[in-house]
């Protein structure tokens, strides 16, 4: 880890609903370093594919709009380029990976082509040469028979296959950063294991990878330094150790309670909801489910502060609760 | 034992054809539910759990009379349980709870007809339906002005527990739950599945708890199932199957789950994927991936075998 690869300035994107609008990131800043694996991690609706999509400008605008913010990658703001000028960043230099591997490939190519297209399309490679380069990636991503499975549709593969498909292709071009959105969530435990080992030897290219998840054991297993988003914000950042030992936001201790794990005992839950977008509560926006909460989390909202050791916590109480 | 138990059921069989060609003629069968045998006691919750396609859920179906068993028994009392288009009588006995909270709720009812229909059905609607939901909202923990609204107006979290009122409604002896709580983020997870909890104690409900999500078996299950390929391959109190898991699959399975907080150790890496149900390998279903297979794993079936105080059915244990 060192200088800092991509860096998110003020983020702020809102979609325009029937219902009024709703502020879907709110004022995110973070910096993805070089060779690293940054994890976000929230749950549903908090906004941290929000803040993925928008790194490469996929939001659809209608209904979503970018009021704010800046993504700096050498030099240049990805938000401000021109839609030529993003296609060669996009998938080149930084790939995504979706969640859901089947709506994101297509149904009516074979995977081959659709690997070779990536090549072509960005003018590393011939045709003859993307084929060949196509059928060696599947062989890396540990898929049995490259060239059988690269003449096969999407709907041929199983979820796990479908998967290597979509990271090959992320991969293939040798990206800086990989913004992986829920990559495992769609797999069983035994083959998003395997997922997770492909990624690791991924990293050893000193590809870096942000990594999105709602899964805290995901997090744990893979993750160098974690961002965990609440109703929009950040509301913490550590390294992942530090997260996990003292949790210098009640939202991350409270969530990290409530995961059950193997080892059984009484599960705890958090009370009340996640706040509606389209009406947070004044101040700190978990206020209502705190129990720490006092009368200046009702009125303030907290700033995003400097802890030291590389942590970051949105809670007035964050000195109290980190040694 | 003098008292029988709740569920008991043995070498059960569930298959569906494949058919193929004009004629329709069956070419062969997905052996989804392939030999199984289980016992659950009232007031117990017994955990299965396995991968997506181990037969789980179809298991699951079976015992609630959404799909016809093929062969075996299943005894509820010890008196046998009648399979698909069963008599009304027993419908109400057991219950579902699906997985997801999306599709199984009809989007044109409001909550309260959706968690009262059955009542109605039945003809155990005491009173007005207002009344009935009131009643069983508030013993979901939501709030009686929730029965006018669609199942669109609700969270993800809402939604299961209207399906657990639904479930509830018709005061069920056995409730499967197919993979209920694995949609939900983790601290609704947490509400819903202290929910369940809660309601098994005051209304000494059992639970088959299906769900690939080995924490979450361990939150609410006292005894686990481990189902591979069709099969049972362990069996046993939770603790002992996640403490000291006897399976190879077991084992994969469980270094396969992230343990925040521990040290990081090695995972094993089955290769491959589960082989079709429709074309099982001979002898122990799990051979081809086993890290420990033998020669006798590729051509004979294991048996059950008492291992502590769970069963395992490995040759390693032979």
């Amino acid at each position: 880890m060192s200088a800092p690869l991509v860096d998110i300035q003020d983020l702020k994107v809102v979609f325009d609903t029937d219902d009024g609008v709703v502020t879907a990131v709110d004022s995110v800043g973070f910096s993805v370093m070089e060779n690293e694996v940054l994890g976000l991690v929230g749950e549903s609706g908090c906004g941290k594919s929000v803040t993925a999509m928008s790194i490469l400008s996929l939001i659809p605008s209608p209904p979503g709009r970018l009021v704010s913010g800046k993504v700096i990658y050498q030099g240049r703001d990805l938000l401000s380029l021109s839609r030529e000028k993003l296609r060669q960043v996009r998938g080149n230099r930084i790939s995504m990976i979706f969640q859901d591997p089947m709506t994101a490939l297509s149904p009516l190519h074979r995977v081959g082509a659709q690997l070779a297209e990536a090549l072509l399309v960005h003018g590393r490679a011939g045709k003859k040469e993307a084929m060949a380069q196509a059928e060696a990636w599947l062989g890396k991503m540990g898929i049995p028979d490259p060239k059988e499975t690269s003449l096969a549709y999407p709907y041929e593969l199983s979820g796990g296959m479908q998967q290597r498909v979509m990271i090959a292709m992320a991969m293939m071009l040798d990206p800086h950063l990989i913004i992986a959105d829920e990559p495992t969530t769609a797999l069983d435990v035994t083959t998003s294991a395997q997922i997770f080992e492909l990624l690791s030897e991924m990293r050893k290219d000193k590809t870096s990878i942000l990594l999105i998840t709602h899964d805290l054991g995901v997090i744990w297993e893979t993750c160098d330094r974690v961002l965990v988003m609440y109703a929009g914000k950040i509301v913490e950042q550590a390294p992942v150790k530090d997260l996990f030992n003292t949790p210098a936001h009640p939202y991350t201790r409270e969530l990290l309670k409530s995961m059950p794990t193997i080892d059984g005992g009484e599960l705890y839950a958090i009370s009340g909801q996640v706040p509606s977008a389209l009406n947070f509560p004044a101040g700190c926006r978990f206020n209502d489910r705190c129990p720490d909460a006092f009368d200046r989390c009702r009125r303030e909202q907290p700033p995003l502060m400097d802890l030291g050791g590389g942590r970051r916590s949105a809670c007035f109480l964050a000195k109290e609760f980190v040694p | 034992m003098s008292k029988k138990p709740l569920l008991e059921i043995r070498e059960l069989k569930t298959w569906y054809p494949i058919r193929r060609g004009v004629l329709n003629r069956t070419r062969g069968y997905i052996k989804a539910v392939d030999g199984v045998s289980l016992t659950l006691e009232k007031g117990q919750t017994l955990g299965l759990v396995g991968e997506s396609g181990c037969g789980k859920t179809s298991l699951g179906r079976t015992l609630a009379g959404l799909e016809q068993a093929r062969e075996g028994k299943m005894l509820f009392h010890g008196e046998p349980l009648p399979g698909i288009n069963r008599p009304r009588k027993w419908r109400k006995r057991i219950q579902m709870i699906f997985q997801d909270p999306f599709s199984s709720l009809n989007p044109r009812m409001t909550a309260m007809d959706i968690i009262t229909e059955g009542l109605e059905e039945h003809g155990m609607l005491k009173g007005t339906r207002e009344e009935a939901a009131a009643n069983l909202l508030s013993q979901v923990g939501m709030d009686k002005e929730a029965m006018y609204r669609y199942p669109h107006e609700f969270s993800g979290g809402q939604r299961q527990r209207l399906s657990v009122a639904r479930a509830i409604s018709l005061h069920p002896e056995l409730v499967v739950c197919d993979e209920a709580v694995s949609a939900l983020d983790v601290s609704v997870q947490a509400q819903v599945i202290k929910l369940l909890l809660r309601l098994q104690a005051e209304l000494s409900l059992s639970y088959l708890f299906i769900s690939h999500d080995l924490a979450v078996v361990s939150a609410v299950a006292k005894d686990t199932a481990v189902m591979y390929l069709g099969k049972i391959v362990e069996t046993g109190p939770t603790k002992e199957v996640l403490n000291n898991p006897r399976h190879p699959y077991t084992r994969a399975l469980l270094s396969a789950v992230p343990r925040p907080g521990r040290e990081k150790r090695e995972r094993i890496v089955l290769p491959g994927e589960p082989p079709s149900p429709a074309n099982p390998p001979p002898g122990c279903g799990f051979h081809p991936r086993c890290p420990q297979a033998m020669d006798v794993c590729r051509t004979t079936t294991p048996a059950g075998r008492q291992q502590g105080a769970g069963r395992v059915w490995c040759h390693l244990y032979g």
